[in-house]
Order: structure tokens, then sequence, then C-alpha cells
């Protein structure tokens, strides 16, 4: 080991200690403290307690229960309703989620989140798909960032490249805006797969291989959701969707999760 | 817990926050996780704030659960051994040596990652880690020296590479 080494590495972990604090946003005490109001229940059960915090989980259950139920059967037709457009501007606690400043405490991680194929529309040189995140749990969480994307076959392994991130995420701060689902309410993510004859008008030839799904992993989440492809859009731009290019050039492209439920446009 | 407690905590909030954040960091290569344990660490000082308050460290108190919670974590996603094709990229890019470095100390044993991160990125002393970990002076002082050699032989190899040497 060389002389000085230590001082090197010393600075470095400083460096990457202080390199969060350059983010824009992060929560604030008071989001602790309410959240911590949940937790408290969990935590602190003084004998004087215990029959008021077994009815409180009785109920936080009974709202698990419903939350759980309830959503997925609605998760169809909610998500299908994105197609004819904002025709339900009264419905409640669903649809769209909105950008919030004051984001919901709890992550939308893959127990409470839904994916589902949105539908497909063909843009210049392109097939561009989107995935539609919705909250199927009792309570408002958040989501942001990019969700990760790729394709798999009948054996669930990787065909072609993994979608890469759509530019515009500028280093230098979190490079997106959470977004806050209520419960039943959806974000979308939508994905851009070059049409073979782009990827060959490039000069390299597809190399096409048919995917059977689109696995997905919501932004910060370790655990794959594996997305079929059907409904919404005819069965030739469906099957357009699943015949991925292997070239090197054809890497799909991903952007990130934003209020709504109907594909974004492309871009 | 009245508003003079919620007070306090805030401010102890807004003091110690960032800093546990980037430990957090360090400690799980993943600023999003890093945030949701640094967020869980904070709710669990909140629960008990009345008596972590009076602490004379209420932040080793908070460190300590978060330092713990971030290896939990870490044994968790050893055991999976899976990544996503893509776990998004929240920070500013970052240089190709933080990179590395978050490499080695994912690829220590958890109680030497820990002593580099108390002692370079937390400023603690030996003695204090000592009294944090409750282990031995020795220990922490045997488990800083092969997180550091460990370090600096990936770091070296990289510059040497960079450099084009051999």
């Amino acid at each position: 080991m060389h002389y000085g080494d230590d001082d090197r590495i010393a600075q470095l972990v400083r460096d990457i200690v202080e390199r969060p604090s350059r983010t824009r946003w992060d929560v604030g005490p008071e989001q602790v403290r309410a959240g911590a109001g949940l937790r408290r229940l969990r935590f602190v059960p003084r004998p004087g307690l215990v029959a008021l915090v077994a009815g409180v989980a009785a109920l936080v259950v009974a709202g698990v229960v419903v939350g759980r139920v309830a959503p997925r059967l609605d998760a169809s037709p909610s998500a299908s309703s994105g197609a004819t457009g904002p025709s339900h501007p009264g419905r409640p606690r669903s649809g769209p989620a909105s950008v919030s400043p004051q984001p919901a405490r709890l992550r939308c991680n893959a127990a409470r989140l839904d994916a589902a194929f949105g539908g497909v529309q063909s843009a210049a040189q392109s097939w561009v798909f989107s995935l539609v995140f919705t909250n199927v749990s009792g309570t408002p969480c958040w989501l942001g960032g990019y969700p990760g994307v790729s394709f798999v076959d009948a054996g669930g392994a990787q065909v072609g490249a993994p979608a890469a991130r759509a530019s515009g995420a500028e280093f230098g701060g979190v490079p997106y805006a959470p977004v806050t689902l209520e419960p039943h309410g959806t974000a979308v993510a939508s994905v851009t797969e070059p049409i073979a004859a782009a990827v060959e008008a490039d000069g390299q030839a597809c190399g096409p291989v048919t995917a059977q799904a689109v696995r997905v992993y919501a932004p910060g989440s370790r655990t794959p959701i594996d997305v079929q492809v059907n409904g919404r859009s005819g069965a030739r731009a469906n099957g357009a969707v699943l015949t991925v290019c292997t070239a090197p050039n054809a890497r799909p492209v991903v952007s990130w999760v934003q209020p709504g439920s109907s594909p974004a446009r492309p871009g | 817990m009245g508003a003079d407690d919620e007070a306090s905590f805030d401010a102890f909030f807004r003091d110690a926050h960032r800093r546990l954040l980037g430990q957090a960091y360090l400690l799980t290569a993943d600023l999003a996780r890093a945030q949701d344990l640094t967020q869980e660490a904070f709710e669990r000082a909140w629960v008990h704030w009345r008596r972590v308050s009076r602490y004379e460290h209420p932040e080793a108190w908070t460190r300590r659960v978060l330092h713990n919670l971030c290896i939990s974590e870490w044994r968790k996603q050893r055991r999976r051994e899976e990544r996503p094709p893509g776990t998004p990229v929240v920070v500013a890019a970052p240089g190709e040596d933080h990179l590395l470095l978050l490499d080695v100390l994912r690829s220590l044993p958890p109680d030497q990652a820990r002593a580099l991160v108390l002692h370079d990125g937390a400023g603690l002393t030996v003695a204090e880690i000592a009294v944090e970990l409750s282990v031995a002076e020795g220990t922490v002082k045997s488990w800083l020296s092969r997180a550091r050699s460990r370090a600096a032989s990936v770091l070296g190899a990289a510059y040497q590479l960079e450099r084009g040497g051999c």
C-alpha cells in the first residue's frame, strides 16, 4: 500500500457521504413524524393500549385486504379507461396521479403495485408502448424515476438488451419528480422500441427474437413483474412489440414515470 | 408528544439527516434505498424521542439503528443476488473512484465496511467506534486496516490501469 492511500480513501468516503445532499428532493421531519405515528402502534404497546392497538390493527388488516382485492377487480377497466380519454373527470380516488410537492410517505414497492400493458402506438421509426402502474394498496404511495424494462422469453430468460433511460435525466440532482399514487391511482412510463426497418436502415441486421412478456421493475424495486402484452391494440402491433431486435443499435428507451394512465407521446 | 418535542426533533432531523443519508448511501450503494432506510431510522428515533432526546448523542442512537438497517438490507440483497437491468441512477454522475469504492464496501464483511464508514464518513475516532459497536479498539483497528487495504488495492489497480502502467 502506498503512503497517502488512507487519506485518499477517507476523502473519497467523505465525498460520497456528501453526494446525496446535492439532491433536490427529500423527506422532511414532518413526514417522518407522520410515518412514525403509524409505527408507534407497533412499537409501544403499553398494557392499557393493547385492546386499542388490537382494534386498530384489525382495521388496518381489513383495510389492507379490501385495498388488495378491490383495486385488482378494478385494475383492468381502470387501465383501459385511458384509451377513451379524460371522460371521467369526477371519478373518485382513481385515475391519473398527481405530482405532489409533499409526496406520500411510502414508496410504491412491488407489493403495492400492479403493472400492466397500456397499449401501443406507432411512431416515426418506432413503436411506443406504455406501462401503467396502479397502486393496488389501500394507502397512497409514491413512485419516481425510471422503471427497469426488458423482454423475456417463455422460459423467463432475457431477450435483447434492457431498455436504456431516456435523455433528460440531467445529472446533478434527482432527475424526476415523485408521483403520488392514491389508491387505484396510476402512473405511466413509455417505452420506445425501434422498428426492424429502422434498425436495418442503420446498417445492422435486426436479428428478431420473439419475446413472451415485458419484464418490469418498478422504480426502486428489485422485484420483477412480468407484463403480458395483449388487449387494447391489434394483434399486429402487439406482435411487433414482442418482436425484439437483438442488434446492438436496437436498444429500447424508457421514460421516467409520469402521472396519468394513457400512453405518453414519443420523445 | 408536545410542540417542544416536535421542535427539538425537527432541529435534530435537519442537523443530522444529510450525514446519516450519506452514510446509508455508502452502506447500500443505492440512494433510493438509503433514503427509505434513513427515513425509517428517523421514524424510530421519533417514536422513542422522549428517551432518545435525553441521550448525550441522539445521532449516535439513530446512526446505530440506521447502520443495522442498512446491513440487514445488504444481507438480504446478497442472498437474492439479483439486480434489475437498470437500478435508477439518481445522483450526480459518480466518478469511477466512487463506484469502485461503493463496490469495495459491498464486497467487504459488514463490520469492516461499517468501521470505515464510521471512521471516515462519520468522523468518529477508533475509541468512539469501539464504544458504538461494543468491541475492543484493537478489533476496530483491524477492521479498518483490512477495509483500507482492500480499498487501496482495488483503487490502486484502477489507477495503474488509467495511467497505462503495469
